[in-house]
């Protein structure tokens, strides 16, 4: 008889619950309506769409359903989208835009008028004039996090190699940072050709200490060149025994210890709050690149057994088992 | 030396960097990929590969997976899941895991004569091991194992309601929720699902044509509670199914089958439970009741035998079985480079309830058993404890096993396991497990394997009485099979995924009800030796960002070694291969080709052999977004292919369905779902 008494108990707490719940989102978006945001996005095929769709949807968890989407045309022309953002009296003062991809980073070209704040989001590769001159959150994942998962894997790891093209030199400086708080020694090495990323790996394999050292690749096309670089670092560092980490998702598939990627759903919720802060105290959001929090981890199993490393402590992240 | 700017990035390439190759797995979900549990030969379909090859019967997808063909039985068209050549009247042989836990009836060693399908709503993911597994999950996990893993709080999130209607007046409902109730985290699942069946026509044993009766109506229902380390989960499925092409290959349009599973689990899963150990218990029950309705042959034929005419042979056997299940388990992982893991168990299968009424009863003429007249009405009458066809029997089973995983030598890996398991009544079976694996570069991996598995003698093999068609032995011992495997998984690229494997099998001690000398009728014996071998190939390709490309092969050849001739019934070869292409935001078309073919007739069936054939199906899906709407299309045997399944050989010429089992042709399919 107790039980029933409690199992009803617990039902009217799930619906007082639900009403809290529902007064509480009641007042958020009714407060969110009074920020206007729009959302230039690019049009792309999937599976690429859903990511922006998520993204989205993000951001209106966090702005409400005001904002405004703003698709960019296929061959990334402005003027029906400066055309809609005027019609739409998104320059006014109460008003915020964040734009999205890669075509983003022309949103100067739309904004000249420097009449509404906007954030730029969902990038990777930025030009170095660009990188103080607006609010960027970028792809990449945040160096602090990948180290922090690299010390939880291998707790004897000392030194962290690199090899970047100099449109990374934003997010070493980072990593020289975040390589500190984890006392690790960040060797970065900066490479113009491929000649001489080949160079500075193979100087690093000659070297390495499977101990001490672990390999860092970056989202870069040159420094870790799908056809040529990755397969010659993939196979020294698997004959070496040496741990490689990666920012880029699908290396882990091919044997990499581990990556990490964006959750879209909470980058886009990010971007809003970002967004939100920008229109009310403009202040306090700096010009320059951010790397990205809002992540999801995935290791790649084969490689940790053989490594050896610590299994147990796997669990610590949300993690996709991959093989 | 090349400028810069030849690495600049498009917005794909970007995005790809990021989210990498974005495989139609949904990486929003973040969920953990299976790791492949037992050192073996295995397929994982996950919920979005079943939803996207638009299959709503769990036939259809494990018709995908190399080295398993589901071929039909004439009895309600039950499946046949043939693994590697490996086809008997029963299936047996084929070990089918519900959470872990098997859905094995013990009267007849299967998943029971009243099946009628398998829901996939509720599924989170199908797990299927070629080869043997006896030396994990004990007996029946012989040719192959199937294990179906139903879906969590996690995994539903939310509520979900559905419908789907289609050809041969077909319709489903389901509803399924997902979420948490105080502490409690809390998944439920109903549906109810109804077919007049496809009607396709065969001239069956007595030379009746009519349509083959798969009329079937289904209930099913999930509840899953999870509280920290605990987790309940309660089932409950009734089916209600038509006889298929005859109980005696006789057309049965009246006749029909009455079905229910029900079955209660509680779990316990510490995996720090303390210091490097992690412990598993569990307590399972299982209710199986079949209650059958049969003309076994119509009027006409009857009258041939003696019986009063506008009177059939009629038979109606029932049986009610329950299994309680307790075991545990513990890994241990403090020893340097081994993993160890321990289980003991126990479990009782008893049929407790038999019931039988019938208006014949079956006498031996030279050559020949035939039905004839119990009383000069033809009337019904129910039959006493002895003159059952079984009477209700109880076996008690105790076992333990271990299984270590033992890191020989860098990228060398030997994991041992042996599991011994004893019978209250033929004794104690012992079954080891041997793989040597070797990760031979970054992306490639080498394993040999070796494991030998059993099946333990069904109660209507060992106490079949008042029926000299199929009398029992109650001095029969397990049927037994020895396998060794190669096999090797290579992934060449980012979108490129392949594995090849070879085997080679040995049955011996063959459990079948063997002719009787000197007279009609057969009693059942371990008899025979049958030896297979063969290849599997697979590959998952990535052709274009928005196109994934599936196929398999598989080829084998199955020999009866006292005879020297094939084993029969069981396809050569087999070819699969489908698209999946997001053809447009949220929407994905899905086509696939299944090819079957070079089934040979069984010794002594002068038959031609059985027609190969290659059905298309197609499935047009739009997922919505969340709180959205789910639509599909589905198109099955596009093209209107006449697909047969084998019919039984009868000793007695023409006494069979000639002409085989017709599958179905061409069927449409409509089905909505909404997320609320």
């Amino acid at each position: 008889m107790n039980q029933i008494v409690l199992m009803l108990k617990q039902w009217r707490m799930f619906f007082e619950y639900r009403k809290i719940l529902l007064l509480l989102l009641l007042s958020v978006s009714s407060w969110a309506s009074a920020t206007d945001a729009a959302v230039i996005y690019p049009q792309l095929p999937e599976p690429y769409r859903a990511i922006f769709d998520t993204i989205i949807q993000g951001i209106e968890e966090e702005i409400g359903k005001s904002v405004v989407k703003l698709p960019l045309d296929k061959d990334g022309d402005l003027t029906a989208v400066s055309a809609v953002l005027k019609n739409k009296r998104v320059d006014s003062s109460d008003k915020v835009a964040i734009f999205l991809g890669k075509q983003s980073l022309r949103a100067e070209e739309l904004m000249d008028d420097g009449g509404v704040p906007f954030i730029l989001g969902a990038v990777l590769e930025v030009e170095e004039h660009q990188w103080e001159q607006h609010p960027i959150l970028s792809l990449t994942p945040d160096p602090v996090l990948l180290f922090l998962r690299l010390k939880v894997l291998m707790p004897s790891a000392r030194r962290v190699v690199v090899v970047y093209s100099p449109k990374n030199a934003w997010l070493i400086k980072l990593a020289q940072a975040a390589a500190k708080q984890y006392k690790l020694k960040l060797d970065a090495y900066e490479a113009h050709d491929l000649q001489t990323a080949v160079g500075f790996y193979r100087t690093f394999f000659s070297q390495a200490n499977s101990q001490q050292d672990a390999l860092w690749l970056l989202q870069d096309a040159m420094t870790v060149e799908e056809s040529a670089i990755l397969p010659l670092v993939l196979r020294e560092s698997w004959n070496g025994n040496l741990v490689i980490f990666s920012s880029n998702y699908s290396h882990v598939k091919r044997g990499v210890l581990f990556s990490l990627y964006p959750d879209s759903f909470a980058m886009g919720k990010s971007l809003g709050r970002l967004a939100k802060t920008l229109l009310r105290s403009p202040g306090k959001v700096k010009n320059g690149m951010r790397s990205l929090r809002d992540v999801k981890g995935a290791i790649n199993f084969r490689t940790l057994r053989r490594t050896g490393l610590d299994m147990s402590e796997k669990s610590l992240f949300e993690t996709q088992y991959v093989n | 030396m090349l400028p810069l700017t030849v690495f600049a990035l498009t917005q794909e390439e970007e995005l790809a960097m990021a989210y990498g190759d974005i495989d139609f797995v949904e990486l929003s979900t973040g969920t953990k990929q299976p790791i492949v549990r037992a050192p073996s030969v295995s397929s994982v379909i996950t919920a979005h590969d079943i939803k996207i090859m638009g299959a709503t019967d769990l036939d259809e997808v494990l018709e995908t997976v190399p080295g398993l063909h589901v071929s039909r039985s004439s009895i309600g068209y039950n499946p046949i899941y043939t693994f590697r050549g490996i086809h008997t009247a029963f299936n047996p042989q084929a070990l089918m895991l519900v959470n872990g836990i098997p859905v094995t009836g013990v009267t007849f060693g299967n998943r029971s004569q009243v099946w009628a399908g398998m829901p996939l709503e509720n599924i989170k993911r199908i797990e299927v091991i070629r080869g043997p597994g006896s030396a994990l999950y004990g007996a029946d996990a012989f040719s192959g194992v199937i294990n179906l893993i139903t879906k969590t709080s996690t995994d539903v999130q939310g509520t979900e309601i559905g419908a789907r209607a289609g050809s041969f007046e077909s319709g489903d409902v389901w509803v399924q929720h997902g979420g948490s109730l105080g502490e409690f985290d809390v998944a439920a699942y109903a549906r109810l699902g109804s077919t007049q069946g496809q009607e396709s026509i065969v001239r069956d044993a007595v030379g009746v044509t009519g349509p083959v009766n798969l009329a079937r109506d289904a209930i099913d229902l999930r509840f899953d509670v999870a509280l920290s380390n605990w987790r309940l989960r309660l089932g409950y499925q009734q089916r209600g199914g038509e006889m298929g092409a005859g109980l005696a290959l006789a057309l049965d349009p009246g006749g029909f089958g009455l079905g229910e599973r029900t079955s209660a689990d509680l779990s316990y899963d510490n995996p720090e439970f303390i210091d490097d150990w992690a412990v598993t218990a569990q307590a399972s029950y299982f209710d199986i009741t079949e209650q059958t309705k049969a003309t076994l042959f119509p009027a006409a034929t009857a009258i041939l035998f003696g019986f009063p005419a506008g009177v059939g042979v009629i038979g109606n056997p029932s049986i009610w079985e329950r299994h309680l299940r307790l075991n545990a388990s513990a890994s241990y992982s403090g020893l340097e480079k081994h993993s160890l893991r321990f289980g003991v168990g126990t479990q009782t299968d008893d049929l407790y309830r038999v019931s039988e009424s019938k208006n014949f009863a079956l006498i031996t003429v030279p050559g020949l058993v035939i039905p004839v007249p119990l009383n000069p009405l033809g009337s019904v009458v129910g039959m006493t404890a002895t003159a059952l066809f079984i009477t209700p029997r109880k076996r008690t089973v105790h076992y333990v096993y271990v299984q270590d995983e033992w890191n020989v030598a860098r990228d060398w890996y030997l994991t041992a396991g042996v599991r011994h398991d004893n019978y209250s009544d033929f004794g104690g079976t012992t079954n080891p497990r041997l793989a040597l694996a070797w990760d031979l570069s970054y992306d490639m991996t080498a394993k040999v394997l070796y494991g030998k598995a059993f099946r333990a003698p069904s109660f209507s093999e060992l106490y079949n009485a008042n029926n000299p068609v199929a009398t029992g032995n109650a001095n029969l011992k397990p049927e037994e099979i020895e396998t060794w495997e190669a096999a090797l998984s290579w992934r060449p690229s980012n979108t490129l995924r392949t594995s090849v494997n070879v085997f080679r099998y040995e049955m011996k001690d063959i459990l079948q009800f063997v002719p009787n000398t000197g007279g009609a009728g057969a009693t059942a014996a371990n008899q025979g030796k049958q030896r297979g071998t063969g290849i599997e190939a697979e590959m998952v390709w990535d052709a274009k960002l928005n196109l994934r490309v599936t196929a398999n092969f598989a080829q084998q050849r199955s020999i009866d070694v006292t005879t020297n001739r094939d084993a029969g019934n069981a396809p050569h070869y087999q070819l699969y291969t489908r698209g999946d292409w997001l053809f447009m935001p949220h929407w994905t078309l899905s086509g696939q080709l299944n090819h079957v073919g070079g089934r040979k007739r069984v010794l002594g069936d002068t038959r031609p052999d059985i027609a190969d054939y290659t059905t298309t199906d197609a499935t047009l899906r739009r997922n919505g977004k969340t709180q959205d709407w789910d639509f599909s299309v589905s198109i099955r045997n596009l093209f209107d292919i006449d697909a047969r399944e084998p019919s039984p050989y009868v000793l007695l010429p023409g006494a069979t369905i000639v002409n085989d089992l017709p599958l179905a042709g061409r069927e449409w399919r409509f089905e909505v779902r909404h997320k609320l």
